[in-house]
C-alpha cells in the first residue's frame, strides 16, 4: 500500500497540468478573440450563430477529459479508502478542544489540549489503522503532510489506514470548525523507526501523559 | 369605501416601500443587497487585518468566529442570492414582453421577508451572547443549544428562515412570469439567454430552498425541544438537508450572472449569441446535475457514497465547457467594443475559469481529503463567487444601469473600478490556494508563527484593501453618474432583447407596443433586415 | 403539451434519472429521497402548469402599492422572532399579519371592482 501522501502527489500530477492547460487554452482563446475581432471601421460581425459539428466535437472532448480524470480518481480512491489488516491500531478521540490518543492493547494513552498540545508516535513504514470519534461536536483529524483528513463525529467511529514513510515530526490540526479554540486544537505526530517506537511505547506504558 | 388603488401615492415614501411595480421591488433588492455587501465586506476587511500577522491583534477569537459566520451568511443569504434574483425580477418581465411580473404582491412580500430576515440575523449582535457564530453552515451539534447557546444564534436561524423563504417567493414569481406572461411570439426557444438562466435558477430555488427552511426549522426545534438531531445519525442527516440546498444555491448565485455576461458579450460583439440550443440544453443539464452533487461537501465524513457524488460533480465539466464555447463563439467573428460592461464580462470569463478548474480539483475525493476545510477551498469558492459572480454582477450593472436610470455610469471610473477589482481579487485569493495545500485550515482566527503562513496571509490582506478601493471607486461612480447625468436613450448599446425596446427607465407598465418577436434577439433581427419588418409605432421605434 | 410544461417535466425526469442512479449506489436513504423529492416537485409544477387554464382575458390590474404586504411581512417576521422573545410577540405578530390579510382582501375586492367597470 502506497502512502496517502504519494497517492495525492500522483493524482495531483494529473489534475494540475490538466487545469493549467485548460486555463491557458481557454484564456488564450478569449484574449485572441478580443484582439482579433475588436471593433474597427468597416468591420461587420459574422452572421453564423451555430456550428453543430464544433459543439459535438467539443462535447466529446470534454466527456473524454472527464472520463480520464474520473478513472484516475476512482482508482486512487479505492487505494486510499481501503483498509487492510493493520500493524498497529490507534484510537483517536477529539473533544473541545484537544485530542486523546489510545493504543489499545499496549496500555498507552496520550492526551493534550490547546494549552498543551499532544504528541503521539507512529512506527515508520507500517500500516496504522486510526479509529476517530468525537466526544462532543464534529471535529476533523488532519495531518497535512499525509494529505489526508477524516471528520470525527460524535456517537460514530470512522476508520482509515495511514502509512508514515519517513521518520520525523509533523503537525496535525483540527479541520472542522468546532467553537472557541478551534484554531488552537493542534497535535504532533512523531514517526519513529520500529525499535525506537517500541521504546517510546514502553516509556509511557501505564499512565496517560 | 375608497378603492385601495388610490390609497397610497406611488411616489411618496410609503409608495417606495409598498409599490408593487416589479422594477421598484428589484431596485429595493439591489440597494438592500448592496448595503449588506458593504457590511459583509467590512467584516472581511477586519478578518483579513487580523490574519495579516500571527497573534491576535484586533479582535478576540470569539468575535472572529462571529465575523466569519456573519460574513459568509451575509454574502450568501443576503447579498449574492438576492442580487441574482433582483436582476430576474427587474429584467425577466421586460425580456419576455410582459407589462408586469406575475403576482406582484407576492414578489413584494418576498423582498420584505428577505429584508426582515437580514435585520433579524443582525439583531443577534445586540444580544448577550452575540450573533450567530457556528459558521454559515451551522453544523450540528455545534449549532445546538448546548454548544452555542443564546438568543443571537436563534435569531440567526430565524433570520435565515425568513431570508430564504423570501428568496423562494421571488424565484416562484419569476418562474410564473416566464411560464405564463410571455408576449405572443415569444416561444420557449426565443427566450433570451439571460431569461433561460433565470428559468433554471428559479427551478433550482423552488425545489431546494424549502429544504433549507425545513432544516433550519428542525434545528430551531432541536435547540428548544431537543431530540431532532441528537441520535448518532443526526449530524450527518443535518448535513444532507443543509447541502441539498447548499450546493444548488451556489449555482443560483452563478447562472444569472453567466446570463448577464452572455447578453453583454452578444451586444458588445454585435453578434447574436452563439450556440443557443446547445447552451439551453447545457443550462438544463447543469441545473439538474447541480441538484445531485451536494454530498461532495461531505467527502471527508466517510459517510456518503463518494464515488456517485464524484461522478456527478465531474460530469459538470461537459456543460460548463459548452457554456464557455458559446461565449467564445459569440466573440469570434464579432466586432467587439471593450466598454466597461464587456471588461467585466471578460474578467468573469477568465476568473470564473480559475474557480471552476479548482472546483474540479475538489471534486476528486482523494484530492479533497486534503483540500477540504482548508484555505484551498476558501480560494476556490471566492474565485467562483467573488471573482466570478460579482464580476458578472458588475457587468450586469454597468450594462443595464442606463435602462434602470436613464443615465450611463462613467467609463473612466468604470475602468479604474475594474482594474482595482481584478488586481485585488487575484492578490487576495490566489495565495489562498497555496496556504491550503501547505496546511492552513479555514475558520481560524490565528495561526502559529512558525507555520510558514505569514507572508502569503500578508499578501492576501494587501489584496483585500485593493478590493476595498475598487468598491469605493464604484460607489463614487454611481453617485457622480446620478448627479452629473449623461442621458441614455431606450437602446444606448444597440441591444438584442426586448428590454431595450422600452423607455429608459421603462414606464410603469413597461411597453406601449412590441416589435415582432422573431428569435431570441428580436431587436437585432429588426436591425439586420429593416426593409422586411413592418414599421411599428411606439416607444423605442426607429 | 405546453412547451413550458415540457421543460419542467423533462427537467424532473432528468432529476429522476439521477435519483435512480443514487438509489442503487448509496446505502443511506435520506440522500435519494431528497433528490427524488426534487424530481417529483419539478414534475408536479410542470403538471400544474399544463393543467392550469391560460389566456385569461381581461386580467385584473394589481393595485399600484400594497400596504397589506408590508403588514403581512411585518406580522410574519415579528411572529417568528416571537419564538425567542416570548408569546407576547407571537401574538403581536399574528395580529399584524391578520390586519395585513384584511387589507389584502380589501385590495383584491377593489381590483375586482375596477376590472368589472
Amino acid at each position: 500500500m502506497t502512502s496517502t501522501r504519494d497517492e495525492f502527489a500522483d493524482l495531483w500530477g494529473l489534475y494540475l497540468p490538466v487545469a493549467i492547460i485548460v486555463f491557458v487554452v481557454v484564456s488564450s482563446a478569449v484574449l485572441f478573440a478580443l484582439i482579433r475581432f475588436r471593433r474597427r471601421d468597416g468591420r461587420v460581425a459574422a452572421k453564423r450563430s451555430s456550428l453543430p459539428v464544433a459543439e459535438a466535437l467539443a462535447a466529446l472532448m470534454l466527456a473524454a477529459v472527464t472520463a480520464v480524470l474520473l478513472t484516475a480518481t476512482v482508482r486512487t480512491e479505492d487505494r486510499v479508502d481501503a483498509t487492510v489488516r493493520p500493524d498497529l491500531r490507534i484510537r483517536v478521540v477529539a473533544f473541545q478542544w484537544g485530542w486523546r490518543f489510545e493504543y489499545p492493547g499496549r496500555g498507552v494513552t496520550v492526551v493534550g489540549n490547546s494549552n498543551a498540545p499532544p504528541t503521539f508516535a507512529v512506527p515508520v513504514g507500517e500500516t496504522v489503522e486510526f479509529s476517530v470519534t468525537s466526544r462532543d461536536v464534529i471535529h476533523s483529524f488532519w495531518i497535512p503532510s499525509e494529505r489526508f483528513k477524516r471528520d470525527a463525529f460524535p456517537q460514530r467511529v470512522s476508520r482509515f489506514d495511514l502509512e508514515f514513510d519517513e521518520a520525523g515530526l509533523d503537525g496535525g490540526r483540527c479541520a472542522e470548525f468546532c467553537g472557541l479554540r478551534h484554531d488552537a486544537m493542534g497535535f504532533d505526530v512523531l514517526a519513529l523507526p520500529g525499535p525506537q517506537f517500541e521504546s517510546w511505547l514502553r516509556e509511557r506504558r501505564g499512565a496517560p501523559r | 369605501m375608497t378603492p385601495a388603488t388610490a390609497a397610497v401615492p406611488v411616489n411618496g415614501a410609503l409608495g417606495w416601500l409598498a409599490s408593487t411595480d416589479h422594477k421598484r421591488t428589484a431596485a429595493r433588492l439591489l440597494v438592500t443587497s448592496f448595503a449588506f455587501f458593504l457590511v459583509g465586506g467590512a467584516f472581511a476587511l477586519v478578518m483579513r487585518s487580523e490574519l495579516a500577522q500571527p497573534g491576535l491583534q484586533i479582535v478576540s477569537t470569539d468575535t472572529y468566529n462571529e465575523l466569519f459566520t456573519m460574513h459568509g451568511s451575509t454574502m450568501i443569504y443576503l447579498v449574492i442570492t438576492p442580487l441574482a434574483l433582483a436582476l430576474g425580477v427587474y429584467l425577466v418581465p421586460l425580456q419576455v414582453g410582459a407589462s408586469e411580473i406575475a403576482a406582484p404582491r407576492l414578489t413584494l412580500l418576498g423582498y420584505w421577508l428577505l429584508a426582515s430576515g437580514g435585520l433579524t440575523m443582525y439583531g443577534g449582535f445586540l444580544t448577550d451572547h452575540g450573533a450567530g457564530r457556528a459558521g454559515w453552515t451551522a453544523y450540528y451539534p455545534l449549532s445546538g443549544g448546548g454548544a452555542t447557546p443564546g438568543v443571537g444564534m436563534d435569531m440567526w436561524i430565524l433570520g435565515v428562515i425568513l431570508a430564504v423563504a423570501g428568496s423562494t417567493l421571488l424565484a416562484a414569481t419569476i418562474l410564473a412570469t416566464i411560464v405564463g406572461l410571455r408576449a405572443p411570439g415569444m416561444t420557449m426557444l426565443r427566450l433570451p439567454v439571460f431569461t433561460w438562466t433565470m428559468l433554471i435558477t428559479a427551478l433550482m430555488v423552488v425545489v431546494s430552498f424549502p429544504v433549507l427552511v425545513t432544516a433550519m426549522g428542525l434545528l430551531f426545534a432541536d435547540r428548544h425541544l431537543g431530540g431532532v438531531f441528537s441520535s448518532p445519525g443526526g449530524p450527518i442527516a443535518y448535513q444532507h438537508l443543509f447541502w441539498f440546498y447548499g450546493h444548488p444555491v451556489v449555482y443560483v448565485m452563478f447562472f444569472p450572472f453567466l446570463g448577464a455576461v452572455a447578453e453583454v458579450t452578444a451586444t458588445f460583439s454585435r453578434r447574436r449569441f452563439f450556440g443557443y440550443r446547445p447552451l439551453v440544453l447545457s443550462l438544463l443539464a447543469s441545473a439538474g446535475l447541480s441538484m445531485s452533487v451536494w454530498a461532495h461537501h461531505m467527502f471527508a465524513t466517510g459517510q456518503v457514497a463518494n464515488e456517485y457524488f464524484a461522478l456527478t460533480s465531474h460530469a459538470l465539466i461537459v456543460p460548463a465547457g459548452l457554456e464557455y464555447l458559446a461565449l467564445i463563439g459569440t466573440m469570434v467573428g464579432g466586432s467587439i467594443l471593450l466598454r466597461t460592461p464587456m471588461l467585466f464580462a471578460v474578467g468573469f470569463m477568465l476568473l470564473f475559469l480559475i474557480g471552476g478548474l479548482s472546483g474540479v480539483m475538489v471534486a476528486s475525493p482523494p484530492l479533497d481529503y486534503h483540500e477540504t476545510d482548508s484555505y484551498f477551498v476558501v480560494a476556490h469558492f471566492h474565485y467562483t463567487l467573488f471573482a466570478g459572480s460579482l464580476f458578472g454582477a458588475f457587468a450586469a450593472v454597468y450594462y443595464w444601469f442606463p435602462k434602470w436610470t436613464g443615465t450611463f455610469l462613467r467609463e473612466g471610473l468604470g475602468r479604474l473600478h475594474f482594474a482595482l477589482l481584478f488586481v485585488g481579487a487575484n492578490l487576495t485569493f490566489f495565495p489562498m490556494f497555496f496556504l491550503g495545500i501547505d496546511g492552513m485550515p479555514r475558520r481560524v482566527a490565528d495561526y502559529p508563527p512558525d507555520a510558514g503562513f505569514t507572508s502569503l496571509n500578508g499578501l492576501s490582506t494587501a489584496g483585500a484593501f485593493v478590493i476595498a478601493a475598487g468598491i469605493a471607486v464604484f460607489i463614487v461612480n454611481v453617485l457622480v453618474s446620478l448627479r452629473r447625468r449623461s442621458p441614455a436613450g431606450a437602446d444606448p448599446w444597440e441591444g438584442h432583447t426586448l428590454e431595450w425596446w422600452a423607455a429608459s427607465p421603462p414606464e410603469r407598465h413597461n411597453f406601449r407596443s412590441l416589435p415582432p418577436i422573431t428569435s431570441y434577439a428580436p431587436l437585432l433581427d429588426r436591425r439586420e433586415e429593416p426593409a422586411t419588418r413592418p414599421a411599428t409605432e411606439g416607444v423605442g421605434a426607429r | 403539451m405546453r412547451p413550458a410544461a415540457i421543460v419542467l417535466v423533462g427537467w424532473g425526469a432528468w432529476l429522476a434519472a439521477l435519483a435512480g442512479i443514487l438509489w442503487i449506489w448509496t446505502g443511506s436513504e435520506l440522500a435519494p429521497v431528497l433528490l427524488s423529492g426534487a424530481a417529483a416537485g419539478a414534475a408536479l409544477i410542470g403538471l400544474y402548469v399544463q393543467l392550469r387554464s391560460h389566456g385569461e382575458p381581461g386580467r385584473r390590474r394589481v393595485t399600484d402599492s400594497s400596504v397589506a404586504v408590508l403588514a403581512l411581512a411585518a406580522g410574519i417576521a415579528l411572529g417568528l422572532v416571537g419564538l425567542t422573545a416570548g408569546p407576547w410577540l407571537i401574538l403581536v405578530g399574528a395580529e399584524v399579519a391578520v390586519f395585513g390579510i384584511g387589507l389584502a382582501v380589501r385590495e383584491l375586492r377593489a381590483e375586482r371592482r375596477a376590472a368589472m367597470r
